[in-house]
């Protein structure tokens, strides 16, 4: 079922994979290109899109920054990259932040998705082979001999 | 480590599909026990590879090297031609191309011949930016060889040439025998080019020039994941009788020097300090010669050549009197040494028609006080390869580099030079040319010991 607020904005209802529930108004659930084309062929009109594969946290983040981008128009560009910095800012580790861009990417939000990502690659950029290993909890799977031939063929970039 | 429930992610947009299916109850649970386990390790390895490359192609150039030694799925993904032209893509879309095109500067140490330097000077908003690199990655010259004069001649693709003349009566009685290296300064790897046909000329006035292009014809142009072949063409300098001038051109898809005779309708000749006096502008490679500007295709390798009348203005400089460049992809020429009190020119050559027209003009009375310190004695040392009306002059006095932008009539210190300063453009590539893949030429060699040997003379 879909709710009308009384400005007649149209809201829908996500259901994230925990089974929580978000009613949030249709303009910014569109902002995801997922759901816009789901509600474009009718799929929220039986009752809430499930989004099985997002969590309610994470859901909870996702909207959130809808909610701005949806609200904001260009004049207010410094003050939204403001925002996003503190945004992701507050998503505070890597581990959230890489929820938060599968979410982006199954969601289909480009701006959002680029914001993560390019906050991912803020937080690698400087760091050793090593601690981007234990930054991502990564196994190391190079045998001596095949990690000194990659490092040797990458030898200028270590200098 | 790990909080609330992971998500699991489907690999593209295209599987919306499945989940509005009704939902299996115990597959879901045993997809959730799998997922738990999965969350011990949970980290970049939950990114499916579009994401991880999503976020890898973000990274500077330096640091997505690092990232190859991270693990063997990293390694095997930024190794990929996918990854790499996604990689220059994005870099391409934030940084404009301009930005990566500059002009380089072969800064000799004269002390240590071994010591090489080259700066690459790019605008920032207000000032310089210079990278430099060292070119100490070339082994020393063994102590018992005469010294031989080591140039920065050429950039192509972000790879330098460097040229290794040796002295004429040392090897061979009455001819000229260079070497050329080839040099990636970014990732400090060189090979030696097979030695080409030596030079057979008498005239010590007379020297020989060389261009250092783009293989060209085979390769998309934006495919960064290929090594980029080159070519090296070394226009003989003697063509006094206007009868015909040999070149010799080495690419490395043949990997081989072929040498052809050109038919010259009019003498020409090149001065030693002029560098940069061939230009390659539109797979054409153009020179000055007399009264002409001509014309070679490199890539036809025809015996042929056009010419193309200079200005009357400037007609009857001496050898190396003019500087030549590119700019934007049209030839831009003008006095190397203008003459105080008369206005600066730069002319532009419509390819279209052949005709000259006068680009920009710099009156004397109006020019910014740096400038006017310096009028006495200049030279023009390069044209800025991108913008339109930068020049780059170099004061004799006390070889200050001086960026003059014509248009706004505005002068910039750029560096303090050393007498024997050469410029050639450089255009920085978002991904690092690799000459791994070219032919092992230093193995070539091998197979001459004697000629081995001599080409290791550094």
């Amino acid at each position: 079922m879909s709710i009308t607020t009384e400005n007649n904005e149209k809201m829908i209802t996500l259901m994230s994979s925990d089974g929580e529930e978000f009613v949030v108004e249709e303009a910014v659930a569109a902002q995801s290109q997922t759901i816009k084309h789901l509600i474009e062929d009718g799929c929220s009109t039986e009752g809430s899109i499930p989004l099985p594969n997002v969590t309610g946290r994470v859901l909870s983040e996702v909207i959130q920054y809808c909610k701005k981008h949806s609200s904001s128009d260009d004049k207010e560009e410094k003050e939204l990259e403001a925002w996003d910095a503190e945004f992701v800012k507050a998503a505070d580790d890597h581990v959230a932040l890489t929820d938060l861009m599968m979410a982006a990417n199954f969601l289909d939000i480009k701006g959002l998705l680029d914001l993560v990502a390019q906050t991912l690659a803020n937080m690698i950029t400087g760091k050793s082979p090593e601690e981007v290993r234990r930054m991502w909890n990564i196994k190391n799977d190079f045998t001596p001999e095949e990690a000194e031939k990659v490092r040797k063929e990458n030898q200028w970039a270590f200098e | 480590m790990h909080r609330g429930t992971p998500s699991f992610g489907y690999r593209s947009h295209n599987t919306i599909l499945p989940w509005f299916a009704p939902m299996d109850r115990s597959r879901e649970a045993a997809d959730r026990k799998k997922i738990l386990d999965r969350c011990l390790m949970m980290g970049a390895d939950d990114l499916d590879e579009d994401l991880l490359a999503e976020i890898l192609r973000r990274l500077p150039l330096k640091t997505v090297h690092h990232c190859k030694s991270v693990c063997k799925r990293w390694l095997s993904l930024i190794s990929t031609p996918y990854f790499i032209n996604q990689y220059v893509g994005f870099h391409r879309s934030v940084t404009p191309i301009s930005s990566r095109y500059s002009v380089a500067f072969d800064l000799r140490d004269i002390e240590n011949s071994s010591f090489y330097q080259l700066d690459i000077w790019k605008r920032a908003s207000s000032s310089f930016k210079s990278l430099d690199f060292f070119f100490d990655f070339y082994p020393k010259q063994p102590e018992h060889i005469p010294p031989s004069f080591f140039d920065l001649v050429g950039s192509c693709n972000g790879l330098v040439l460097c040229r290794q003349l040796f002295r004429a009566d040392f090897f061979h009685e009455g001819t000229k025998q260079h070497y050329y290296h080839v040099c990636n300064p970014i990732t400090r790897d060189h090979r030696i080019l097979p030695p080409p046909p030596p030079l057979s000329f008498s005239e010590v006035w007379a020297w020989d020039s060389v261009a250092f292009i783009d293989d060209g014809g085979t390769l998309a142009e934006d495919d960064f994941s290929i090594a980029r072949g080159f070519k090296v063409v070394q226009i003989d300098g003697r063509c006094c009788d206007g009868d015909t001038f040999n070149v010799s051109i080495f690419s490395t898809s043949s990997g081989e020097w072929r040498q052809l005779e050109v038919l010259c309708k009019d003498p020409f000749w090149f001065a030693y300090s002029y560098s940069g006096a061939v230009v390659c502008c539109n797979r054409m490679l153009y020179w000055v010669g007399g009264y002409f500007l001509i014309g070679y295709d490199p890539y036809n390798m025809s015996n042929e050549c056009s010419y193309i009348k200079l200005p009357s203005q400037l007609v009857g400089r001496s050898p190396g009197g003019l500087t030549i460049g590119a700019n934007q992809g049209r030839i831009v020429l003008c006095d190397r040494y203008p003459k105080e009190g008369v206005p600066l020119c730069i002319w532009e050559l419509k390819l279209e028609t052949g005709s000259w027209c006068l680009k920009h003009q710099l009156d004397f009375n109006s020019v910014p006080l740096l400038l006017a310190q310096d009028c006495a004695k200049y030279h023009i040392l390069a044209f800025h390869p991108f913008t339109d009306g930068d020049i780059l002059y170099i004061s004799e006095a006390d070889y200050r580099i001086v960026c003059l932008d014509l248009k706004n009539r505005s002068v910039q210190f750029v560096a303090f030079s050393l007498p024997c300063c050469r410029a050639f453009p450089f255009f920085l590539p978002w991904w690092q040319t690799r000459l791994s893949d070219l032919k092992k030429l230093d193995e070539a060699n091998s197979m001459n010991p004697g000629k081995y040997m001599r080409a290791f003379f550094f």
